[in-house]
């Protein structure tokens, strides 16, 4: 059936859907908002005979159909279009995502062999302690031996000592006993020189004897006190020999001390170069890390692309969908079994506009219309820009209220 | 550590932004429409923020603003969406959103407009 005219539809469906939209826009909140809506109602129902008046005469079914074929080009240069709109998100988020998933790569490589460096950095300065410390066990060690043997000897040296200090402590009653011998010699002497001179000339052999037995007197004293004078310098020599034994001991630690504090210097300077090594390591590694995450993070990001592109292949089924269904009316009318379409394909073509959320959707709409018009008409191109800016970009991609 | 609440009915995007978060030492918890959002805010969910996409099915996220607003009026709540249309940001604005991001955002541009948005975080 042909009798039905088109527009006359549309303006039954506008205020229907005017009416239903304002209904629920409205979320039943504003007195005075629905008594507008009451208010626009009136208005449709009144301007009914202007609308019918200004209807034009209704189509043949040749001419819905000439019509709609016509606009078919534009419907799928429309679909065409936002299919290349979702290839076109998903090469350059694919692409990103590559990308970044090579520069991960490319960290993780750097931060292993880092790490295999520091290893290895790790395992010389272990060994080189583990060598420094056998050796600070070694030379105690030595130190410990050297200082029980010297403990040993000194022991046994002091003992030679004293027993020789005590020979020659023994040998000074002996000195003592040989000058009273001397003395009372000199006494016996003096007494027998005495006795020479009462007996007169018998006596005079005697008297040389006893002069010859003081001068031997004088002798024994002299070498009393040499033997005194010699057994002070033996003692003197013992102290000496055992003062210089004591301080041989303490030279001989004191040098082994030395070797050890210089050795646990060299430990601590090793250690020492190890706790900037591992301070700058750390750094190294969180800076990695830090790069690593970056990626990883702006790659999850890149992945929403995923979600754009279901929204726009969603749209795009349901246009097919509905395009599908046009047709299918349309094949109907030709076999004269039912009435054109509600809508004819150019205004189905609108009505498509009304599901996109995107802004690049509402861009590739906009130029797949123009651009797959036949001929350019002049100032084509400024009517395009006009549409694209009612299109709007939607204002910034981030803002803050 | 930050509590953020993610509302989303496209699973990818709930692991794109849950694992992008994470990574950036936030805590995350997620709901997959308006309508199970705002039930578990009901249930007594504080988080210090909430970002939501705006094309949700059973309830959208312009509702759900509206009703968080409701129940939590100091912290913000970020829409981010494939939405473009200026009326629909007004609108947002207008019920108490703090931003309007559109899709996609780079992982260091959201952490960035969070850290703005979460003195502190």
């Amino acid at each position: 059936m042909l009798t039905q005219l088109p527009k006359r539809r549309v303006a039954a469906a506008a205020l229907a859907v005017f009416a239903l939209t304002s209904v629920f826009a409205l979320d039943w909140l504003s007195l005075g908002q629905l008594v507008c809506l009451a208010f626009g109602l009136s208005l449709g129902w009144l301007a009914r005979p202007w609308i019918a008046h200004n209807e034009p005469q209704r189509r043949s079914s040749t001419e819905v159909v000439a019509q709609d074929i016509s606009t078919l080009q534009q419907a799928f240069a429309v679909l065409k279009q936002q299919v290349s709109a979702t290839i076109q998100t998903s090469e350059t988020a694919v692409m990103s995502m590559g990308q970044r998933m090579g520069r991960v790569h490319e960290n993780s490589q750097a931060l292993h062999t880092r790490l295999v460096e520091a290893v290895q950095h790790s395992e010389q300065l272990s060994a080189d302690s583990l060598a420094q410390s056998e050796h600070h066990a070694s030379a105690v060690s030595q130190l410990a031996e050297h200082q029980q043997r010297f403990e040993e000897a000194r022991q046994h040296l002091l003992a030679r000592v004293r027993g020789s200090a005590e020979q020659v402590r023994q040998l000074t009653p002996l000195a003592t006993l040989i000058s009273e011998i001397s003395r009372q010699t000199n006494l016996l002497a003096i007494n027998a020189a005495i006795e020479a001179a009462r007996a007169g000339p018998e006596g005079a052999g005697f008297k040389v004897v006893a002069a010859e037995v003081r001068r031997l007197s004088a002798q024994t004293a002299d070498a009393a006190r040499q033997v005194a004078e010699g057994i002070a310098h033996v003692a003197s020599g013992i102290d000496t020999e055992a003062q210089s034994l004591q301080l041989h001991a303490g030279e001989s630690a004191a040098k082994q001390l030395n070797e050890i504090a210089q050795h646990i210097q060299d430990m601590s300077a090793t250690l020492g170069e190890v706790v900037p090594y591992l301070s700058e390591l750390s750094k190294e590694m969180d800076a990695g890390v830090d790069r690593v995450s970056a990626d990883i993070v702006d790659t999850l990001g890149d992945m929403q692309f995923q979600d754009i592109n279901r929204q726009l292949l969603e749209q795009i089924n349901d246009a097919l969908g509905s395009l599908s269904n046009h047709f299918s009316q349309l094949y109907q009318l030709i076999d004269g079994q039912a009435p054109p379409p509600p809508l004819l394909l150019e205004e189905l073509l609108q009505l498509w506009t009304s599901n996109y959320v995107m802004h690049s959707q509402r861009v590739a709409h906009v130029l797949a219309l123009n651009g797959s018009s036949s001929e350019v008409a002049t100032g084509q191109a400024s009517a395009v820009e006009s549409q694209l800016e009612l299109a709007g970009s939607g204002g910034p991609r981030i803002e803050l209220f | 550590m930050k509590h953020i609440f993610l509302v989303d009915d496209s699973a990818t995007m709930l692991m794109s932004l849950k694992g992008t978060l994470e990574i950036s030492g936030f805590k995350v918890d997620t709901a997959t429409d308006g309508e199970l959002a705002l039930s578990r805010l009901q249930q007594g969910l504080k988080p210090d923020l909430i970002i939501t996409d705006i094309n949700m099915p059973r309830m959208d996220g312009i509702a759900l603003i509206r009703e968080a607003r409701k129940l939590l009026r100091f912290i913000p709540i970020l829409a981010l969406t494939t939405e473009s249309q200026q009326g629909k940001r007004e609108e947002a604005k207008k019920i108490g959103a703090t931003g309007w991001l559109v899709k996609p955002v780079g992982g260091s541009d959201l952490v960035a407009v969070i850290r703005q948005v979460l003195p502190g975080a």
